[in-house]
């Protein structure tokens, strides 16, 4: 019996390590390839045969991609011209930055007080207002391609960032994650406030935001992580090059062969994992309070 | 449940209200009126000409018929392999913080910047077809052929499956364990253990579950469009690129009347999910 326990155990810690391995064996990759010099990276994930790579290769041979974590000279030439000598990255990076903190911002000011709306309010159609919102949540966004459009027209953002924030702002997601939190609280609470004397104001302010805590930053994070993962609304409506985030300038370097590629996804992914850990003991806390069981 | 008899209430919702209507709700009905006119130029009334048509055009059923087998497949598999996965997990007792924050990595990591990854696994001379010519098979072409919705779904998977298993896992931790301490004295096996205390206490995780899994599958447009651009293999041209070109070649009429009808498909798929989850709610 006692042997067998022990050998689950030992199967329960390689699945272990299995898992974590190949979770993280993806960011690795790129993070550790990044140091590497600009000709040394081309030359390996090239599918093309150059003078470099050929030396590995006897008569007839293909080339495959030299597959490896660390590079054979390290180096920050290609974060220097990431960060210093070519201005695009930058500026392209900065875009990501105008996209994600209003629509972060945004969301969380206008989300937070309608989920309080929905679910504390007395009227016959909220329900049915409410499935519209979830309509919306789940739709995909070239559905709404259109609509986007013409409202991006009508006001004048068409080719801006605007064009990408301002319904960003109104995702219903933050609605729906937010009042999924609230369902799971005492009404009785909110109740007894009220006969207090409490005015709808001071319920929101003084009962229902502070218990939100969790909640608010796990939307914080995965609003930023939707957001600064901007490609589709972007590919779309950002007719300029220079206005797209960095998000969807690396389908261009992905088509290429290695190179800038890894400093830049390295680059990228550094503030998500930034926001990430800031907030993370939150985030499990916060969405699986928000499953409610009544 | 009493609820509150005020409408000052609803100030709260008010800039919600002001944002859906504005950016959603009204510019898609107003939409409307490109689906029934034959091109945004001349503006001729054609009827429900493009509702006929759209469906009917070779791209739009390639692009359906993908998006659906994706979505059928990787929804399922994605909540069964999350679920099992956090099972296994359940009897991890260190370290489990860390291990949760491991996990759910990759839902935060944007695409772009692990796509350059699978391309060098996946390629034509990546490293899984390196590996098969070292065991002195051929290689497999992985991206241009049908094993291309493969890829997708693999990348699909590595970014969803962590973060849903979490939330499972999370679920299962708060299953008190009287109930099964109680189902194994009354004798349940391991059959109707899960059915019987397991099932229902998840159900409302699986449902969220469920609900992110649906929307993010979508969402692998992404990782498509970062591999391919604009006009990736036939196996793994979905909705969301047909909708794109049509709207890169300003051809609204088509894209408005298909989106009419996606969305259509999606209020029933909808209302069919939710009248299942009242359904299996009742009950238990």
């Amino acid at each position: 019996m006692k042997k067998r326990i022990k050998s689950s155990r030992i199967m329960l810690y390689i699945f272990v390590v299995i898992a974590v391995a190949f979770t993280l064996t993806p960011v690795l990759f790129i993070v550790s390839n990044s140091f590497m010099s600009g000709v040394e990276s081309s030359n390996r994930y090239t599918s093309e045969i150059t003078p470099i790579n050929m030396q590995n290769l006897n008569n007839g041979e293909i080339h495959f991609v030299e597959f490896g974590f660390l590079p054979t000279v390290l180096t920050f030439a290609s974060y220097a011209e990431l960060l210093l000598n070519n201005p695009l990255y930058m500026r392209l990076f900065w875009n990501s930055v105008l996209i994600v903190v209003p629509v972060v911002i945004g969301q969380i000011l206008i989300s937070v007080p309608a989920a309080f709306a929905f679910e504390y309010a007395k009227f016959k159609y909220k329900e049915v207002i409410y499935v519209l919102y979830i309509i919306v949540l789940m739709l995909p966004m070239q559905v709404l391609l259109v609509p986007y459009y013409i409202i991006a027209n009508l006001i004048g953002t068409n080719n801006t960032l605007l064009a990408i924030i301002l319904p960003a702002l109104f995702n219903p997601f933050g609605v729906f994650l937010i009042r999924q939190q609230l369902k799971g609280f005492q009404y009785e609470c909110i109740e007894a406030a009220r006969v207090e004397g409490a005015n709808n104001w001071h319920l929101f302010m003084k009962i229902v935001l502070p218990n939100l805590a969790p909640i608010v930053a796990s939307l914080s994070i995965l609003t930023f992580a939707e957001y600064w993962n901007v490609v589709d609304q972007a590919v779309v409506f950002l007719k300029n090059p220079f206005d797209e985030p960095l998000s969807a300038y690396l389908s261009y370097l992905i088509q290429g062969d290695g190179g800038m590629v890894f400093t830049t996804s390295a680059f990228y992914l550094f503030p998500a994992i930034i926001v990430f850990m800031i907030g993370q003991e939150y985030l499990a806390k916060g969405i699986s309070l928000s499953v409610v069981v009544k | 449940m009493r609820k509150i008899k005020n409408y000052t209430i609803w100030l709260f919702a008010l800039p919600s209200f002001v944002g859906m209507l504005a950016f959603y709700f009204i510019p898609f009905v107003l939409s409307f009126y490109y689906s029934i006119v034959d091109n945004a130029v001349l503006n001729n009334f054609v009827g429900f000409k493009n509702y006929l048509d759209t469906p009917n055009s070779v791209a739009f059923r390639q692009a359906a018929s993908n998006t659906v087998l994706f979505t059928a497949i990787c929804v399922p598999l994605n909540m069964v392999i999350s679920y099992l996965f956090a099972s296994i997990l359940k009897s991890v007792h260190k370290g489990v913080p860390i291990l949760a924050l491991i996990f759910m990595l990759p839902l935060v990591i944007p695409s772009g910047a692990v796509v350059y990854f699978w391309k060098t696994v996946f390629s034509a001379n990546g490293l899984i077809n390196s590996l098969l010519c070292l065991v002195g098979t051929y290689p497999v072409n992985f991206m241009q052929s049908s094993l291309s919705i493969g890829v997708v779904m693999v990348m699909f998977l590595w970014k969803n499956v962590g973060f849903n298993m979490v939330l499972f896992w999370v679920g299962l931790s708060r299953i008190p364990p009287e109930y099964y301490e109680y189902a194994a004295l009354e004798g349940a096996g391991r059959i109707s253990t899960f059915t019987l205390v397991t099932v229902p206490y998840l159900l409302p995780t699986t449902f969220l579950v469920m609900l992110m899994t649906f929307i993010n599958s979508f969402k692998v447009f992404r990782e498509i469009y970062l591999l391919f651009r604009e006009y990736p293999p036939q196996y793994i041209y979905m909705l969301q690129h047909y909708m794109n070109n049509q709207f890169m070649a300003a051809n609204l009429s088509k894209l408005t009347s298909a989106s009419y009808i996606i969305s259509f498909v999606f209020i029933i798929i909808m209302l069919a999910l939710f009248k299942t989850q009242k359904k299996l709610s009742d009950s238990y």
